[in-house]
């Protein structure tokens, strides 16, 4: 198992730079399948674009997902000034955009500016923004209407602090990967699918059809949960540093108590710091997999993470360290779910 | 290839357009469609939410199905209570534009007595320039008391439009977001076969939800969709050209491929495979990309089962949503043509599964 | 069958969306001595299977009512006091000075407060209170209620049920349980009746939160035909829209997510007994269970009965017990009369 020292930076830094928005996550999915083919017994894409990967049969069947989008935006309208307005993929913090800057599939960095900026006092709509693409006098970068693009930010760390733009869900796929990695190296007892989803970000949409493909008999989402150790912010009992956040709630899904229980079981049992989580705005892909064909019970394993969709979502390395052990203990031990 | 579309399919769009079907009650248009293809198409089933299914058998060259939709149902308004006046409260079914509805002709309930709304208290919405809701507007079908009205509560009450024809190629009437669609899909299952099996669905209360299709998808487990319908264009005084950021949809500029609708990302293979047809044969496309949501199926269809890669795709209407709409029949035949190629040319390497 | 003593007891019984289990060993006690054999749903719906006398393969008929209760969870601890979340959609007007049952290491009776008047900032007052405002005071040691209660605790409402003159009863839950009590007398009178289908009795769970429990059934027990079961707004002061008398009968669905050949073989079923049956038109989303069964797997045709209540989603929910008789009574008359070939007639367009 990895420690904050042996946790695979590199890894970290590939996978959150990498350009995924929702419905064009093929780039991300080309990164992870180099980096997972060798792991899984068997690897596949399914119709909606999730990569699935199975290691080991029999047993009870577990899809764990985390998802490979990021939220985006889709170029709209060009004006004659050369000026693009878009519309958003996946849920923008309008507060966060006024100087951003956007990258395009094809590399074009773009910069996001807004109507009056002199003179704002409120937040901005979504309408009042654009993105300057320009490159020089009369001319612009090769950006059409129809091209997306996602926030763009260079990883970053600070102590155990891990920065990037696209935490969620990238930092999922590495707790999903280091995970597997270790899985690699012994025999669960369990029939694991690893699916690294689409589409999370508009509406759960890769998960659902991942799991109605697999139908697996429980479910476990790894996704970031937002904090409520900031000033002022909404009172949530969970805190960066405390350990990974086992899911009771959020608000598109109930943790049936017996998973809840279980993880609690297997964090203790091993020693792993860890927190619960009742979220009230938000949920993952375990929402969707719950919810598939006859039913799934299904739980999720959250890293606690401030400034959620904006381009500095952080986490602490500490937390990402317990995630991964706690799930590494709830995939090759025995799924014990009355 | 031709520039117009022909007399009958003409006369078929008039009365489909002029045809009621409101979503959740599409029996009249159903009717309409299944006597116009039963002719062609021996396998025509009806299902338990009123989608009407036909199946356009492959020349065997490819084993893929695809399913095509086209949604029967318009938007209207169904009957709540009626009071003792014999005026008739209504609530609305579909998303309305209201600044569209209140001086709208309609047609009332199983009967489709002819109705028009009152509303209250009109010195306030003009005062205060606001729409008048669907709440404060109530239907008079003439009737000084409850006795007098035939429609009860739950029966349907949908706008009464002529077909205009304002040109040799636009025409102004109702619904053609799914009549237009339907003329499409009719069209493609008449016409010679493809290599693969064409599952076309003309599919109820899509308006609503797309929850006909969810059922007809999942019965005919297609490996791609399209979903058939309108987009709402914008091409309106103030020159737009110039505006500083509503994206362009043009009357007469060809089909709309759906990058974007609402949060609903269109199938990034079956977009650049349309796109690069539409290339290859000349045929002018417009990209709808907007967070706006315009019609729910293809949201539905992607979400089926195991996932269906899914694209929407329509024609361009002026005042979407509004009883008198615009349509340029050009641009019908455009997209008539452009899924013929499309689904000729459709082959399982374009979806992604095969691309791993 | 005592209809009244059963729900007075579902409803005292404890069961939030996601956490069922009290209520559902209530009701397969009281399914016991009614149906051949249970099952319980993935998501922990009930299912009691009532065989019918026709030759197998019979067709199905699945009649489903949500056994969930909106409920609150404890959010985060703070000095002692509990911050709480919603479970379902209880409305946070009615909850200060509320008793409460707190599911911690025990079950902690609690009351829910509110800061004075005078400490409540000026600029909250319009829409006072929030949900943030409200806290649980377990009257016990900060030391003692971190002991005894965790982040993620359920949370309901204690309160008794009240028997108002004749046939009223107000409490808590009767949304659905009300419902529920209809499926028990339902199965009651089919068993002294010859009926060919099986019925499926579903008590489904997590209704409040989005009908997961019935979408899920739908899909496990794929039935030929549906009946979901919900309350419906009586007649009451300040009421806009179509609201229904209490004491008057069941009321049933119309709309787009109902079936109309379904529909109108409930209302000849009604005619046969001579009972009155009113119907509710829904422009679309029935905001019941009936909206996800209708659309599940290959298509279910699906009917909306609903049991007339006051107050709803309150402490004091008021129904009155002859319209659950009643809508028992007519789900056994139209289950008696489905013979082998009505899925055959149900067409459209006819």
């Amino acid at each position: 198992m990895p420690d904050t020292k042996t946790l695979d930076r590199t890894l970290i830094k590939t996978l959150v730079e990498s350009w995924g928005p929702p419905g064009y996550e093929h780039k991300v999915r080309a990164t992870i399948h180099e980096l997972v083919k060798d792991l899984a017994d068997e690897v596949r894409v399914d119709a909606s674009g999730s990569l699935i990967c199975r290691m080991g049969s029999g047993g009870p069947k577990v899809m764990i997902a985390a998802h490979m989008d990021e939220i985006g935006l889709m170029i709209n309208h060009i004006d004659r000034d050369g000026y693009a307005r878009f519309s958003t993929i996946g849920f923008l913090l309008n507060p966060t955009l006024y100087g951003s800057r956007v990258r395009f599939e094809n590399g074009t960095i773009g910069t996001i500016g807004v109507e009056n900026s002199w003179h704002l006092t409120t937040i901005p709509k979504t309408t009042d923004f654009y993105v300057d693409f320009s490159t020089g006098a009369n001319s612009y970068a090769q950006v059409a209407v129809g091209d997306v693009a996602t926030m763009w930010r260079d990883y970053a760390e600070r102590g155990d602090r891990l920065i990037a733009k696209s935490m969620d869900d990238r930092i999922g796929c590495v707790v999903a990967i280091e995970t597997m990695r270790h899985v690699a190296k012994s025999k669960p007892a369990n029939e694991l699918y690893f699916v690294f989803t689409v589409q999370e970000e508009v509406g759960i949409q890769g998960a659902r059809t991942s799991a109605h493909g697999i139908s697996p008999d429980f479910g476990i989402a790894l996704d970031v949960t937002p904090s409520g150790d900031m000033p002022k912010n909404e009172k949530m009992a969970v805190r960066l540093g405390d350990g990974a956040a086992i899911k009771v709630r959020d608000a598109g899904h109930i943790v049936p108590p017996a998973i809840k229980s279980l993880m609690i079981k297997r964090a203790q049992e091993a020693k792993i710091p860890y927190q619960l989580e009742v979220l009230d705005l938000g949920t993952t892909d375990a929402a969707a997999i719950q919810t598939v064909g006859a039913g799934i019970p299904s739980g999720a394993i959250s890293i606690p993470c401030r400034y959620v969709h904006s381009a500095s979502e952080t986490v602490d390395a500490n937390d990402v360290v317990a995630c991964i052990d706690l799930l590494i203990e709830m995939v090759t031990k025995p799924f014990e779910v009355s | 290839m031709t520039d117009t579309l022909a007399n009958n399919q003409l006369e078929m769009l008039r009365l489909l357009s002029q045809a009621v079907g409101v979503s959740g009650a599409e029996g009249d248009v159903r009717k309409l469609i299944r006597e116009t293809i039963k002719a062609n198409l021996s396998d025509l089933s009806v299902d338990t939410m009123g989608n009407l299914s036909a199946v356009l058998k492959g020349t065997g060259g490819s084993v893929m199905r695809v399913l095509v939709s086209a949604h029967m149902d318009e938007i209207g308004f169904m009957v709540a209570s009626i009071n003792d006046n014999g005026l008739i409260n209504i609530v609305d079914v579909g998303v309305h534009d209201n600044r569209y509805t209140p001086t709208q002709p309609l047609l009332v309930g199983k009967d489709k007595t002819p109705g028009v709304f009152i509303w209250k208290p009109i010195h306030q919405s003009i005062e205060q320039q606001t729409i008048i809701e669907s709440e404060d507007m109530l239907i008079d079908v003439g009737a000084s008391d409850k006795g007098g009205v035939k429609a009860k509560p739950g029966e349907y009450v949908a706008f009464a439009s002529r077909f205009t024809e304002l040109s040799p190629t636009v025409v102004r009437g109702k619904a053609f977001d799914s009549r237009a669609a339907c003329i499409a899909l009719i069209g493609l299952l008449s016409g010679d076969p493809f290599p693969h099996d064409l599952h076309g669905v003309f599919t109820t209360q899509a308006l609503i939800g797309g929850r006909g299709a969810a059922i007809a998808a999942y019965r005919a487990e297609p490996q791609a969709a399209f979903s058939l319908t309108g987009f709402a264009a914008n091409d309106l005084p103030g020159d737009p050209s110039l505006s500083d950021y509503a994206p362009i949809i043009r009357l007469g500029g060809g089909p709309v491929l759906s990058a974007l609708d609402g949060r609903t990302v269109g199938n990034r293979r079956l977009l650049e495979h349309v796109r690069s047809v539409a290339k290859a044969k000349g045929i002018p496309i417009q990209l709808h990309a907007s967070n706006d949501i315009q019609q729910p199926e293809g949201s539905r269809l992607k979400q089926i089962a195991a996932g269906i890669p899914t694209l929407m795709i329509g024609v361009p209407i002026r005042y979407m949503g509004s009883p008198n709409s615009l349509m340029n029949l050009t641009d019908l035949q455009s997209l008539i043509d452009l899924m013929r190629e499309s689904l000729a040319a459709l082959t399982p390497d374009v979806l992604e599964t095969h691309n791993a | 069958m005592d209809v009244k003593t059963h729900l007075l007891q579902m409803s005292e019984a404890h069961g939030p969306s996601g956490y069922e289990a009290p209520v559902r060993e209530l009701i397969r006690q009281a399914w016991q001595p009614l149906v051949d054999s249970f099952d319980v749903g993935k998501l922990g719906s009930l299912i009691g299977l009532k065989k019918g006398s026709g030759s197998a393969p019979r067709p199905t008929i699945m009649l489903c009512a949500h056994m969930d209760e909106n409920g609150l969870i404890v959010r985060q601890i703070e000095d002692g006091f509990l911050r709480i979340s919603r479970l379902g959609g209880p409305d946070v007007r009615l909850y200060p000075g509320l008793p409460v049952m707190v599911y911690g290491r025990r079950a902690l009776p609690g009351v829910v407060g509110l800061p004075p008047p005078y400490a409540v900032p000026i600029e909250k007052k319009p829409n006072y209170p929030v949900y943030g405002d409200l806290f649980i005071d377990l009257g016990l040691p900060t030391a003692e209620v971190a002991e005894l209660v965790s982040v993620g605790d359920v949370i309901t409402m204690d309160t008794q049920v009240i028997a108002l003159q004749g046939d009223r009863l107000a409490g808590k839950a009767m949304d659905d349980r009300a419902c529920v009590a209809a499926v028990t007398a339902c199965l009651d009178g089919l068993s002294s009746r010859k009926h060919s289908w099986d019925v499926l009795a579903v008590a489904s769970v997590q209704e409040e939160v989005g009908s997961w429990g019935a979408q899920t059934e739908a899909f496990h027990l794929s039935p030929d035909l549906a009946i979901a079961l919900d309350v419906t707004f009586a007649d009451q002061p300040g009421m806009d829209g179509n609201t229904y008398p209490l004491g008057d009968g069941p009321v049933i669905g119309l709309g787009g997510n109902l079936h109309p050949a379904l529909h109108a073989a409930l209302h000849a079923a009604a005619d046969r007994i001579e009972m009155k049956l009113a119907d509710e038109p829904f422009a679309a989303d029935t905001g019941t269970d009936a909206w996800p069964i209708q659309i599940s797997r290959n298509g279910i045709p699906t009917a909306l009965l609903q049991v007339p209540l006051r107050n709803m989603h309150s402490s004091v929910e008021t129904i009155s017990v002859a319209d659950i008789e009643r809508t028992g009574r007519l789900m056994a008359e139209f289950i008696v009369g489905l013979d082998a070939d009505f899925l055959t007639k149900m067409v459209w367009d006819s």
